[in-house]
């Protein structure tokens, strides 16, 4: 028995597929790699696989995990080259360690994500940056109202909202974003975009916006370095 | 190439339905090849990725060094109205090249209500959609499967069609293709009609000219070019074990119907039930060796990751190695976690011994077909089986742990009754009781699907006269209200639809235009409950002068020409006209896999022959014993 912890991207290629079906991603290739991952006891047994929470639609990101374990008690170097070889462009593993202690679970061990988000072909000048970050600075609170189907909710975005960082270089305009992961929930990458496109006027186009996710961070550092 | 870069593809409905990128898929250089092939079905993604058919021809096509096949299926209406603001032409999942730019475009045709949507396809993909109008720099339409054996409502709008099995002749059609463009186009697009017409199985429905009668009445067809046969006979492959097979099945990223490995244990059906055509069109029996199915099995698994295979054909539990090969597949990939299934079950208890080894442990629910609800009328469609053997099946099920049981049915069969209509409800009642007297408790879950039969070419039934819509709504009325039990479920369609489909299956040339006034008018998905619009339909009839119950309602005259008879699967009028007589006395036929051979031409027409190797195993035996 081994515990395993993988640091793994979902890239351009697949940014549509959704959760479970990420999921389905790297069970069909543990499978094709032959590698002997263990599975649960009971009537329907299935693979011992846990992910970080689902990413939204259509983001990338380079910072996922999963945990899985293992029948055997195999190298890392060479799981990593054979579930490698098995997985379509855009599921890759970026790091792969074995995990040593008990750790919390990845479902709950995030508390913080760092995005970029990319905005080809949109020029915004220096003092239309000043002006928004100026402005996102001076409000105490950012009120949001999320409309889903079924319910709605307002927050105030500063609560997980952290920090905002504007670039330009060239004719591509750039955004850092922090956002907290807290018990209580969270916001899209996404939510706050809307927001700074119709509370600061900010003039971006949202449908350009290619959002991409770096980092998952936990209490002790990256997910993947805190084990 | 279709730019699908923007973040707008997130706003769309399962956007993966558009992505490509799957494990498996092919993706070759257009500049190495001579030959680009779109494969499309014009239904969804889900849809479209679940017929073996096309996986089986995007392999075999991909495999020629000089040959890109590539993938297109319907977008569904969000994803339309999208390409249409942004003006996006129709793409392929592969490259994202425009379908326009291939060199053929083969559409599966599974049904006859796809046909709206596929003139959707063309237009999206802006190819002119009568064949008369297109070009040098527009695709060659090509049509193929289970809908080939009446094109004539379509057939103005394809180039080609091949009829029959399509793993060897699609990929000869390329290859005369690229012959013809090698050449330098030589007589324009009829130049290589004219060589594609002389592949086996191929139809080209533009050398041909029907006649119709003083009322309008289809009379007669004729070929129009010289060297083109009368009539056009479908392709058969005759040796399943020597022709390519599915190896490398792509991998979905999305949920898809059949979202299974398929095991295509053999081809055609002899049981002979008088209304299928499946039965009738891809006769004989033609099985693969068990020991090619392990091989088969083996590549497949290891080339996908799936957990989960079923067991195709038309009727796989006849199988004559079934048992076998059940219990081979099950010790090698058992402790792999693999499942197997049967995707329907012949109605007797070696099937459900057979279903209950292979899954120990999920009890999903069986599926058994009695088609119709009394004896009488189930000898009348030659299904060959009585209430004991279904009742002997579900005991044997409950036995076995099952809980719920599926059955399935058709209404308004030639000869049918109210008789009969209430004995599916006495059927269903009889299975919910032998529960509990198998179980001594109540439990049970038994689910009633009735369809509306739908008379198709080349079947015994050919000739016989639908049965109104007003007239499905009664019976499903009325089977409704004998359905007492709370343990049973009913399940009945639309038979509006089955009316349009009972009109397309049995049109002639002149139905073409009501189906592109029908498309004008707003038709697509008509298969999908949610988007079929009736009335569009008989708006497009009257507008193009269009009597549809001339086609559906009518009783033919055994005389009376048919528009379809010179695109044959090989069985002949007389074969059909006798099995037509015997459903009316109600009279039995046996299965000619092993019993007594009915005559219905196809061996000698095709050349061909039944291929069972438990037969063939005790014939040999017998020889040197």
């Amino acid at each position: 028995m081994a515990k395993y912890r993988a640091q793994i991207t979902k890239g351009r290629e697949i940014r549509y597929v959704s959760h479970l079906d990420y999921v389905a991603i790297f069970e069909r290739a543990l499978r094709r790699a032959h590698l002997p991952v263990a599975y649960s006891e009971g009537f329907h047994p299935h693979m011992k696989l846990a992910f970080t929470p689902a990413l939204p639609v259509g983001v990338t990101s380079e910072a996922e995990c999963m945990d899985f374990e293992l029948t055997a008690d195999l190298p890392t170097e060479e799981v990593l080259t054979r579930l490698t070889k098995e997985l379509p462009a855009g599921a890759q593993v970026v790091k792969l360690r074995m995990l040593q202690r008990k750790v919390a679970s990845l479902s709950a061990a995030a508390t913080l994500a760092r995005y970029v988000v990319n905005f080809p072909h949109t020029v915004i000048h220096e003092a239309e940056r000043t002006r928004v970050l100026h402005a996102y600075k001076e409000a105490k609170e950012i009120p949001f109202v999320r409309v889903r189907p079924k319910y709605k909710k307002e927050f105030d975005a500063k609560t997980y909202w952290q920090d905002l960082n504007m670039q330009a270089q060239g004719d591509t305009f750039t955004l850092l974003l922090h956002i907290n992961i807290t018990p209580e929930g969270s916001m899209k990458p996404s939510e706050v975009l809307q927001i700074l496109k119709e509370r600061f006027a900010l003039p971006i186009d949202l449908e350009e916006a290619r959002i991409h996710r770096q980092a998952l961070v936990g209490d002790d550092g990256a997910l993947i370095d805190c084990i | 190439m279709v730019d699908l870069d923007g973040a707008w593809l997130g706003s769309v409905e399962k956007p993966t339905r558009y992505t490509g990128n799957e494990w498996n898929e092919v993706k070759k250089d257009w500049s190495q090849v001579d030959c680009t092939f779109a494969l499309a079905m014009a239904d969804v993604y889900e849809v479209g990725m679940s017929n073996l058919g096309l996986r089986i021809l995007y392999e075999a096509l991909n495999a020629e060094a000089n040959i890109a096949a590539e993938r297109v299926f319907a977008p569904w209406p969000d994803m339309e109205k999208e390409m249409r603001t942004r003006d996006l032409p129709l793409f392929s999942l592969e490259t994202r090249h425009e379908i326009r730019a291939f060199d053929l475009l083969g559409f599966s045709l599974q049904y006859e209500l796809l046909h709206a949507t596929m003139l959707n396809m063309l237009d999206l993909a802006r190819i002119p959609i009568w064949a008369k109008d297109r070009t040098l720099a527009d695709p060659f339409l090509i049509g193929g499967g289970p809908c080939v054996y009446n094109t004539e409502p379509i057939a103005d709008f394809f180039d080609l069609f091949l009829l029959g099995d399509g793993e060897e002749a699609v990929v000869e059609i390329a290859q005369a293709l690229i012959t013809w463009k090698r050449e330098g186009k030589p007589q324009g697009r009829k130049g290589f009609l004219l060589r594609a017409a002389k592949i086996p199985g191929v139809y080209v429905p533009s050398f041909y000219a029907p006649r119709y009668d003083e009322n309008g009445r289809f009379a007669s067809i004729a070929p129009t070019e010289a060297g083109i046969p009368n009539i056009v006979y479908r392709r058969v492959v005759k040796d399943m074990d020597a022709v390519p097979f599915l190896a490398r099945p792509l991998v979905p990223y999305l949920k898809i119907v059949h979202d299974r490995l398929m095991l295509e244990l053999f081809r055609g059906c002899t049981r002979g039930c008088r209304f299928c055509q499946a039965g009738m069109s891809y006769r004989p029996v033609r099985e693969r060796k068990p020991a090619h199915l392990k091989e088969i099995a083996k590549q497949m698994l290891e080339a996908t990751g799936y957990g989960e295979m079923s067991l195709t054909s038309l009727s796989s539990a006849d199988y004559s190695c079934l048992e076998p090969l059940v219990e081979d597949l099950l010790q090698d990939y058992g402790k792999e976690r693999v499942s197997f299934s049967l995707p329907s079950l012949r109605i007797d208890s070696f099937s459900v011994e057979l279903a209950h080894k292979m899954q120990a442990v999920r009890k999903s629910g069986l599926t058994f077909a009695p088609e119709a609800g009394t004896q009488r009328l189930r000898d009348v469609i030659n299904k060959g089986v009585t209430e004991e053997d279904l009742m002997r099946s579900v005991k044997a099920a409950f036995a076995n742990g099952w809980k719920s049981v599926k059955l399935y049915f058709m209404m308004g069969l030639p000869t049918e009754c109210d008789e009969d209509i209430l004995g599916i409800a006495a059927l269903a009642k009889k299975v919910v009781d032998a529960y509990q007297e198998v179980k001594g408790r109540r439990g049970v879950k038994v689910t009633v699907s009735v369809s509306c039969f739908v008379p198709k070419p080349f079947t015994p039934f050919q000739w016989f006269g639908q049965i109104a819509r007003e007239e499905f709504e009664r019976r499903q009325q009325l089977l409704k209200h004998a359905i007492k039990d709370h343990a049973i479920t009913f399940n009945y369609h639309d038979a509006r639809a089955s009316v349009l489909e009972g009109v397309l299956s049995r049109g002639d040339r002149k139905l073409s235009a009501a189906i592109y006034r029908a498309w004008q008018k707003g038709a697509k998905f008509d298969g999908w409950t949610e988007a079929y619009q009736d009335d569009v339909w008989q708006q497009a009839f009257a507008e193009t002068g269009i009597d549809p119950q001339a086609y559906a309602a009518r009783n033919r005259d055994m005389n009376e020409p048919l528009p379809w008879e010179h695109t044959s699967p090989g069985v002949t009028r007389e074969f059909l006209q006798r099995e037509w007589q015997k459903a009316q006395e109600a009279s039995l036929t046996v299965d000619c896999r092993r019993g007594k051979c009915s005559a219905c031409g196809v061996c000698p027409q095709l050349g061909v022959k039944v291929i069972d190797w438990q037969k063939e195993r005790a014939e040999k035996g017998e020889m040197h014993g």
